[in-house]
């Protein structure tokens, strides 16, 4: 799983069948200082996650047929949590953006 | 799922047998603005895609499930055309409080290691340190909620 923003939204008319009526998210992968780390990509939601929000990200295929309780389905990327808080021991600086001044 | 954008095609005569009325494009991988990533791939189409759409497409094992039930030995599978991307601009990162800096990078500079406190860190605070009008808060709030839970078990019990 890896820690990623929510950068917009996508629209796609024609896409597989087992795509359908789900939220098509596009986010940018973050590291812990959260600082953008390789291009964006899209991410199915699960979690009612929106535009601006920092998110977890599972990039399986395996684990993205679980959440959508489907079998062989076409997709890999699913958004699988909304972080609130990161706690780093040590005191580092990964608090989500929003709650830092 | 990545974005990419169709280039071009590829014919193939001698192939593997599940190939057989397939469509091969090339894929121009992009980013989320259409900028270039990498070199361009060899994708299978499943959606229609043509000539110069920004198409999704899946790697790894998922590249062959819209093929299903047929087996194809594929790297990438195009899994949906997309019309638009909606792009939020976020505004740049603030600039960074010496208290934000990262713990690699004040041990790299040999500054003695410090926690630095402060209010909006959402660690809980340390067990005993609750204040008094805080602890009775947390009292009241258990409270209730076995309250709640006997009255839920009560209903329960009443049906």
């Amino acid at each position: 799983m890896q820690i990623a923003r929510v950068t917009g939204t996508i629209v796609a008319t024609r896409k597989q069948e087992p795509m359908e009526a789900k939220k098509l998210l596009l986010v940018q992968p973050l590291d812990l200082e959260q600082e953008p780390t390789g291009p964006e990509f899209m991410a199915m939601d699960s979690v009612g996650a929106g535009v601006g929000e920092l998110v977890l990200v599972c990039n399986e295929g395996g684990s993205a047929n679980t959440v959508f309780e489907t079998t062989r389905a076409p997709f890999d990327s699913v958004i699988v949590g909304i972080i609130d808080a990161i706690d780093l021991h040590g005191g580092g600086s990964a608090i989500p953006k929003e709650f830092a001044s | 799922m990545k974005f990419a954008r169709v280039i071009g095609t590829v014919v193939a005569t001698v192939k593997a047998p599940s190939f057989v009325g397939k469509k091969l494009l090339i894929l121009q991988p992009v980013d989320g603005r259409g900028q270039n990533l990498g070199s361009p791939i060899v994708g299978m189409d499943s959606v229609g895609a043509g000539a110069g759409e920004l198409v999704l497409y899946v790697g790894g094992k998922e590249a062959s499930f819209p093929f299903l039930p047929q087996e194809v030995p594929v790297d990438a599978g195009i899994v949906g055309i997309i019309d638009t991307i909606d792009r939020y601009d976020f505004p740049a990162a603030p600039l960074r409080a010496p208290e934000n800096e990262s713990r690699l990078s004040r041990a790299l500079s040999g500054a003695p290691e410090q926690k630095i406190p402060t209010s909006l860190s959402p660690s809980t605070p340390p067990k005993g340190s609750l204040s008094k009008s805080m602890a009775a808060a947390l009292r009241e709030k258990r409270r209730r909620r076995r309250k709640r839970s006997k009255q839920r078990r009560r209903k329960g019990a009443n049906r």
